[in-house]
């Protein structure tokens, strides 16, 4: 237990010790020290200013992310289960995989507007091939010894994708949405700084003009924090409940 | 009565190879409640033949006619793979629980009980398949595959790659479980003597395509079947097939 708050709480400590020792030696306004920052967010949070905004950031987040899981997953399992669709939409998998995000948002405002749709579609767009791929991997994974066994002892529908394909995809769709998060998080930013009048992408935007580099810092701690908590709360029981069986 | 009567299996050509003819004009039938042992060469279709008659292959020419206690009846085949083939993500309980039929017939769950405790299962039943050793994996397969009170029964090789003594022992258990309710099986194995030990009647196969050269009942009664009778029933066996002793 002692070794688990070690490991929990060691190295951010660390890592917030050496930011303090790089301000003190900088000594400039471009790099506000820890408590600066620290005393920065509590004022964005008590001023009533951040949180809104990280809540827009966040229920795009949301949607986008699950638009693009649930479409994603869908088409991933189909080309992971018929190959000659796989290899004739192999190339469009690649292209899209490859097509730089800031294209597909900016063209996404082009075409469909300043609009929020057009905003979380370029987040979908951004996000989907990523899905794709990593379920496509998982549908071609699965065993068939399984589907025999199944079949052989006629297994309905439904028990076959509960029992038989799900756990089998389950670290993929895992894989999936842990990276996607990370993705979309990225993506979500952008897509704000350059269409949206609200948002945490909207807000460091105007820190950025202001060079408020403390406000910056400050959200990005608020940020990061939004996501341990994502990772700890969801992720990780989702994550050890489907590796209980595993020795 | 089981009839079976295969024209032909073949696996399609591909790039590489040309079309091949697994079994051809393959015929027997086996009688309700009879223990056959199918022996073979590795590579002589066994396998094949079973994903046939479990009907998991249907491309194939021929028929298999299995017995219909009634109209609307199915019959229940349980299949013993070669590997347990339990789902590793489901402890051994729901492994066999998910294998039975819907609705649950009535009495189910004694039965899987009784099985369990006759296996020597009952205290791995709340285990994961990942936990237990090869020889408990396969009484668990074994167990799935009698819980669905199977009307016809097939084994490819379920003991395959096990110690002498485990596999005795469960062999021993297979065949106390068989006698208190009886069932057409259709066992396949590569060894003679769990063949002799096991079987009322054994069918010797021949590879490429499969095909039938020898059909052999067992004399011996089941309770007196010992390794010195196995051993002279197969030295008889060798001296009378001059086709069986080329074959294995």
């Amino acid at each position: 237990m002692q070794n688990r708050w070690f490991y929990t709480l060691a190295p951010p400590a660390l890592l917030i010790f050496s930011w303090q020792l790089l301000a003190l030696v900088i000594n400039s306004a471009l790099l506000p020290a820890p408590f600066e920052v620290f005393s920065v967010l509590w004022q964005a949070i008590t001023t009533g200013e951040l949180l809104p905004n990280l809540g827009i950031t966040l229920a795009r987040l949301l949607v986008s992310f699950f638009i693009a899981m649930t479409i994603g997953t869908a088409i991933g399992i189909i080309l992971g289960l018929r190959k000659p669709l796989d290899r004739f939409f192999d190339s469009w998998l690649i292209i899209f995989l490859n097509i730089p995000a800031l294209v597909t948002i900016i063209l996404c405002y082009v075409w469909f507007g300043l609009t929020e749709a057009a905003a979380i579609l370029a987040i979908v767009i951004n996000k989907l091939p990523n899905v794709v791929v990593t379920l496509r991997e998982g549908t071609r994974a699965l065993n068939k010894d399984y589907f025999e066994m199944a079949e052989s002892y006629n297994f309905s529908r439904a028990k076959i994708i509960k029992h038989v394909i799900l756990p089998q995809l389950h670290p993929f769709l895992i894989a999936a949405a842990r990276s996607g998060l990370a993705l979309i998080w990225k993506i979500v930013l952008v897509v704000e700084l350059l269409g949206r009048s609200d948002g945490m992408g909207y807000q460091l935007h105007l820190f950025f003009q202001l060079f408020d580099v403390a406000s910056i810092m400050a959200y990005t701690i608020a940020f990061v924090t939004v996501i341990q908590m994502i990772e700890l709360i969801i992720l990780k029981p989702l994550d050890r409940r489907a590796q209980r069986w595993r020795r | 009565m089981i009839n079976i009567n295969i024209q032909e299996k073949s696996w399609p050509a591909t790039e590489r190879t040309a079309k091949q003819s697994v079994i051809k004009n393959l015929k027997f039938s086996l009688e309700s409640g009879e223990f056959i042992c199918m022996v073979g060469p590795s590579g002589c279709g066994k396998s094949t033949l079973l994903n046939l008659l479990a009907g998991l292959d249907s491309d194939f020419e021929g028929q298999i006619q299995l017995e219909s206690k009634s109209k609307n009846y199915s019959p229940h085949i349980g299949y013993v793979f070669q590997n347990p083939r339990l789902l590793p993500w489901r402890t051994v309980r729901e492994n066999i629980d998910l294998a039975l039929p819907e609705p649950l017939p009535e009495q189910s769950s004694v039965v899987v009980d009784n099985l369990i405790e006759v296996m020597g299962l009952t205290g791995a039943q709340h285990k994961y398949p990942e936990m237990l050793s090869l020889g408990m994996s396969r009484r668990v397969a074994l167990v799935r595959a009698f819980a669905i009170q199977p009307d016809f029964l097939l084994m490819d090789e379920p003991f395959v790659s096990l110690d002498a003594p485990t596999a005795r022992k469960v062999q021993k258990l297979l065949i106390d479980v068989w006698k208190k309710r009886p069932h057409t099986v259709l066992f396949v194995t590569h060894d003679l003597n769990e063949a002799i030990l096991l079987a009322d009647r054994i069918l010797f196969l021949a590879p490429s395509p499969t095909k039938i050269i020898a059909d052999i009942k067992i004399d011996i009664s089941r309770e007196s079947r010992d390794e010195e009778k196995i051993d002279r029933f197969k030295k008889k066996l060798f001296e009378e097939n001059e086709e069986i002793r080329m074959l294995l």
